[in-house]
C-alpha cells in the first residue's frame, strides 16, 4: 500500500469546512436531480404532473386572495385608513397557520435528520429547516397574498413602498418562523406517549367543552340572534383593541404610524413585531438544537423498568386478528397519525357553525352533515389509499407467510372501516351540535351515501396502495416525497364520489323527489361492495406483478 | 438419494436487458448447511428472493422439499422460514408482539405463539426488553429478532440473506447455536454470507455465484481439490481457506487501482 502511506498533514486537498452557500447549492442540485431522475419512470412523470397541479391549483388561490386583498389594501389605503389592513392580515395569518393543519397529510415536511451526518453547522441546520418552509403551500399562499397588499398600498401611494415590503416582510417572516416552530414542537409532542396522551385528553375536553359552550351561548340552535346589536359592537372593539397586540394588528398600525409620520410609535410596533419573531425563533432554535444533537423523532418513550403485567392480546388467533391487533397498535403508537385523523374535527367545528357557509343558515343545517362527512373522509385518506407504507421493510413478511394477501387487506380494511365509523361519529356530533340537526331525510340520505363511498374508497384505497406505495415515517407530520402521484388519484376520486353523491341528489331534487336518492345510494352501496370484494380476491394476481417493486418502495431509506 | 430439500433447474431472472440471475441450477439435500456465496451484485439476494417467493423468476424451476414453488404455494411457504434482506421486521411493535404477529401468520394457536415467543426471547436474550419497540433495537437485537420470526413456526428449510451481517461476535455465538442445533435435528439452512470463516465453519456445500451465473458447487473438499489443481506449484489442498478458494474462483479486485487514491490517510 505504498500510494496509501501518507500522513494526514501531508495532504494539499484536506476538505474545507463547507460554507453554507456550498451546502445550499449541494442540497438545491441534489433536489434538482432528484427531480429530473424522476421522469426516467412513468410513476415519476406522474409525481411531477401532480406536484405541478397541486401547486398551481394553490398558486390560484393565492392569486385570488391577493386580487382581493389587493383591492381591499388600495380601498384603504386610499382613504387613509391604514390601520385597516390589520383586517386583511388577519386572514392571510389565519391562512398561513391553518393550512398547514388542514393539509397536514398532504404537505411535504422533509426530515432533516437526513443532513446531520454531514458537517452541518446548527446555524445551515436552522437555515435548511426555514428554507424548506419557504415553499410550503402556507408560504407560497400568504407570500403571494401579502405581494397583493403590498401591490394595493403601493398603486394607492407609491411613496408608502418601501416601508410596505418592510413591513410585510418582516410579517412573513413571523409566520414562516411561528409555522415552523409549531409543527417541529407538534411533531416532538406527538412522538412522546405521555404527551400524545395529555394532548389527545386535552383536544377532547376542549372538543367537548366547545360542545356544551356553543348551545349554552345560543340556547337554541335555531335561534341565532340571541345577542343584541349592542353586545355584538361590544364584543367587537373589545377584539379590535386586543388584535393591536397581535403580529397582523401591529404590522397595519405600524404602516399607519409610518403613513402620520409617527415615527417612534412605528419603530415600538417594528419592535413589538420582532419580538413576536424572536420569540417564535427562539423556541424553534430550542427544537431544533435537540434535533440537532441527535434526538430522534422515530425514538420510542422512555423505557418502563420493570415489566408489566402480561395483559391479554386483542385477538382471537388467526391471521386476520393478527393483522387487526398489528394495525391497532401501530395507529395508537403514532401520535402523527391519530393527528391527521383529528385534525378534519377541528376544521369541520370552525366551518360547521351558524353563519360560516357562504350559502346562509338554511344551506348551512341542511347541508353541513354531508359536506362534514365527505370532508371527514380527508383524515382517512392516507389510512385508506396507502395503507401499506408503514409497513416499511416488514411488508415482506405478508409474501413470506402462508397467508393469503387478500386477508392481510382484509384485516386492514376492518380497521379502516372502525376508523370511518368513530371519525364520521364525531364529525356528525360536531355538525348536530354546531348547525342544529338536519332533516330525518338529509340523516337517512347522508347514510345511505356514506354506505356508498366506504366501499369505494376501500377498493379504490387498496387498488392504489399496491400499485403506489410510498413510505411512511410514523413519527413525522407531512408527506413522504413520492407520494403526489398517490395524493392527487386519491383527491381525484374522493371528488368523483362526492360528485357522485351530489349529482344523484340534484337530479332527483330536481324532479321533486330527492327521498328517491336513498335507493339509488342502497344500490350502488351493494355495487360497490361487490366491487370492492372483487378487488380483495383479486389483491394476490395485481400484485404478483408489483410484489417487487411494492418491498422495493417501502424497504428504501430515503 | 432422497428428494433434495431445494433444487433449481435453469433459474434466470432479467431486469430490463440486465441478466442477474442466468440459467442456475442446483440442488440442496436434506439437513445440509448450504453457503452461497458471491461478489457484491452476483445474483445472491435476487436467487433467494426467488427462492422464497419475493421475486417471480423469469424463466426456470424451483422445487422446495419435492413440491414445485411458486409464491402462492401456501402449504410449502408453511415449512420454510427466511430471514430476508432487510429483516422484514415491523418496526413500530415489540420484539414479542412482532413474534406474536408472525406465529399466528403462519397459522400457528395462540398459545403455542405465546410459548415459543416466551422461549426464543430468552434463548436470544431479548427478553429483558419488553416494552422496547424494534425501531430502538441495535442492528444485532434485530438480527436476532428476525432469526427468531423467521423459526418461530420450526421450518423445515431456513433462508438466511446475510444473517451475520454487523452482528457481534456474541451474538453471532447465539446464533450459530441455533442454526447448528437445527441442522442437528434434521432441517435445512440456505446461507448467504460475506464473512467467510463462519461459512467455512458451519457450512457442509458452498455455491459460488459470479455475474449471475454459478461457477462452484459442491462441498468444501471438493472445491477445494477443484481450486488447488488450477494453481501453480503445490499447494496443499487442506490447508486451503474458503477466502483463497473464494478468490480463485470469482478472481481478485485489482490492487493496483487502490494505490492511485495517494489521498487518503
Amino acid at each position: 500500500m505504498a500510494g496509501l502511506n501518507t500522513s494526514p498533514g501531508a495532504n494539499p486537498h484536506t476538505a474545507s469546512r463547507p460554507g453554507l452557500r456550498d451546502q445550499f447549492s449541494a442540497v438545491a442540485w441534489l433536489r434538482w436531480r432528484m427531480l429530473l431522475n424522476l421522469l426516467r419512470s412513468r410513476r415519476g412523470t406522474l409525481e411531477i404532473a401532480s406536484l405541478v397541479i397541486f401547486r398551481g391549483f394553490f398558486a390560484l388561490i393565492g392569486l385570488v386572495m391577493a386580487l382581493g386583498l389587493g383591492l381591499g389594501a388600495w380601498e384603504f389605503t386610499s382613504h387613509g385608513s391604514l390601520r385597516l389592513l390589520a383586517a386583511l392580515l388577519w386572514p392571510v395569518f389565519i391562512v398561513w397557520q391553518v393550512i398547514p393543519v388542514m393539509l397536514a397529510s398532504f404537505q411535504e415536511n422533509a426530515d432533516l435528520s437526513f443532513f446531520l451526518r454531514f458537517p452541518l453547522s446548527f446555524f445551515s441546520y436552522v437555515a435548511f429547516y426555514l428554507l424548506f418552509g419557504i415553499f410550503d403551500i402556507n408560504s407560497l399562499i400568504g407570500g403571494v397574498a401579502l405581494l397583493g397588499i403590498l401591490i394595493g398600498v403601493t398603486v394607492a401611494q407609491p411613496s408608502l413602498f418601501f416601508v410596505t415590503l418592510l413591513a410585510l416582510t418582516v410579517f412573513a417572516v413571523f409566520n414562516i418562523l411561528l409555522t415552523r416552530m409549531i409543527f417541529a414542537w407538534i411533531e416532538r409532542w406527538l412522538a412522546q406517549r405521555k404527551t400524545r396522551e395529555i394532548l389527545g385528553f386535552l383536544f377532547l375536553t376542549v372538543v367537548l367543552g366547545l360542545e356544551f359552550l356553543n348551545p349554552a351561548l345560543y340556547g337554541n340552535p335555531g335561534h341565532f340572534h340571541i345577542f343584541s346589536h349592542s353586545t355584538i359592537l361590544r364584543h367587537f372593539h373589545g377584539a379590535i383593541l386586543a388584535q393591536n397586540f397581535l403580529p397582523p394588528g401591529i404590522t397595519a398600525n405600524m404602516l399607519d404610524f409610518l403613513h402620520t409620520g409617527h415615527f417612534f410609535l412605528a419603530l415600538a410596533n417594528a419592535l413589538f413585531l420582532l419580538l413576536y419573531a424572536a420569540a417564535a425563533a427562539q423556541l424553534l432554535i430550542v427544537r431544533l438544537r435537540a434535533e440537532y444533537r441527535g434526538e430522534s423523532l422515530g425514538q420510542a418513550p422512555a423505557r418502563i423498568a420493570k415489566a408489566a403485567p402480561r395483559r391479554r392480546t386483542l385477538d382471537g388467533s388467526g391471521p386476520l386478528a393478527a393483522v387487526i391487533e398489528k394495525e391497532i397498535r401501530y395507529l395508537m403508537r403514532s401520535g402523527v397519525m391519530l393527528y391527521q385523523l383529528l385534525t378534519p374535527l377541528f376544521i369541520v367545528f370552525i366551518f360547521s357553525g351558524h353563519g360560516t357557509s357562504p350559502f346562509g343558515h338554511q344551506f348551512s343545517q341542511e347541508f353541513a352533515l354531508p359536506l362534514a362527512n365527505a370532508y371527514g373522509f380527508l383524515g382517512l385518506t392516507r389510512f385508506l389509499y396507502n395503507n401499506l407504507g408503514a409497513e416499511g421493510a416488514g411488508i415482506q413478511i405478508y409474501f413470506l407467510s402462508p397467508t393469503p394477501f387478500r386477508r392481510v387487506l382484509l384485516g386492514k380494511n376492518i380497521v379502516h372501516i372502525l376508523i370511518f365509523v368513530v371519525e364520521m361519529l364525531l364529525v356528525s356530533t360536531l355538525v348536530i351540535f354546531r348547525s342544529g340537526m338536519p332533516s330525518p331525510q338529509i340523516i337517512l340520505l347522508t347514510v345511505c351515501w356514506l354506505a356508498f363511498a366506504l366501499p369505494v374508497q376501500l377498493a379504490a384505497g387498496n387498488y392504489i396502495s399496491m400499485t403506489m406505495p410510498y413510505r411512511i415515517n410514523m413519527a413525522r407530520l407531512g408527506r413522504r416525497s413520492g407520494s403526489a402521484g398517490n395524493d392527487l388519484l386519491s383527491l381525484l376520486i374522493e371528488v368523483l364520489i362526492v360528485a357522485a353523491g351530489a349529482i344523484v341528489f340534484i337530479v332527483l331534487r330536481f324532479f321533486g323527489h330527492p327521498v328517491l336518492a336513498a335507493p339509488v345510494f342502497l344500490v350502488l352501496a351493494a355495487a360497490s361492495i361487490l366491487f370492492w370484494l372483487r378487488g380483495l380476491a383479486r389483491s394476490g394476481r395485481i400484485l404478483a406483478a408489483r410484489k417487487e417493486n411494492l418491498i422495493a418502495t417501502l424497504y428504501k431509506t430515503a | 438419494m432422497a428428494t433434495p430439500a431445494i433444487s433449481t433447474q435453469n433459474l434466470t431472472r432479467r431486469f430490463g436487458d440486465f441478466v442477474a440471475v442466468d440459467d442456475v441450477s442446483f440442488e440442496v439435500a436434506p439437513g445440509q448447511f448450504f453457503g452461497f456465496l458471491g461478489p457484491n451484485g452476483a445474483g445472491k439476494s435476487t436467487t433467494i428472493k426467488m427462492l422464497t417467493g419475493l421475486l417471480e423468476p423469469t424463466s426456470g424451476h424451483i422445487e422446495i422439499l419435492g413440491q414445485p414453488f411458486n409464491a402462492s404455494a401456501l402449504d410449502l411457504k408453511r415449512q420454510i422460514g427466511v430471514v430476508p434482506e432487510g429483516m422484514a421486521l415491523l418496526s413500530r411493535l415489540t420484539a414479542s408482539e412482532y413474534l406474536r404477529f408472525v406465529a399466528r401468520m403462519y397459522g400457528l394457536d395462540r398459545d403455542t405463539a405465546n410459548q415459543r415467543t416466551s422461549e426464543l426471547l430468552d434463548f436470544m436474550q431479548l427478553a429483558n426488553e419488553p416494552k422496547k419497540l424494534i425501531t430502538d433495537f441495535s442492528h444485532g437485537m434485530q438480527k436476532k429478532l428476525a432469526l427468531a420470526a423467521a423459526v418461530i413456526h420450526g421450518p423445515k428449510v431456513l433462508f438466511l440473506d446475510e444473517p451475520f451481517e454487523g452482528v457481534d461476535a456474541i451474538a453471532a455465538g447465539t446464533l450459530k447455536t441455533m442454526l447448528q442445533g437445527m441442522i442437528a435435528r434434521g432441517a435445512t439452512i440456505f446461507l448467504t454470507s460475506h464473512v467467510l470463516e463462519i461459512v467455512e465453519r458451519l457450512c457442509s456445500h458452498v455455491a459460488i455465484i459470479h455475474k449471475g451465473r454459478l461457477v462452484a458447487n459442491g462441498s468444501l473438499e471438493e472445491l477445494r481439490v477443484g481450486v488447488a489443481s488450477t494453481l501453480p506449484g503445490s499447494e496443499q489442498v487442506e490447508k486451503l481457506t474458503l477466502e483463497e478458494i473464494f478468490l480463485n474462483t470469482v478472481g481478485a479486485e485489482s490492487a493496483e487501482s487502490v494505490q492511485e487514491l495517494s489521498w487518503l490517510a
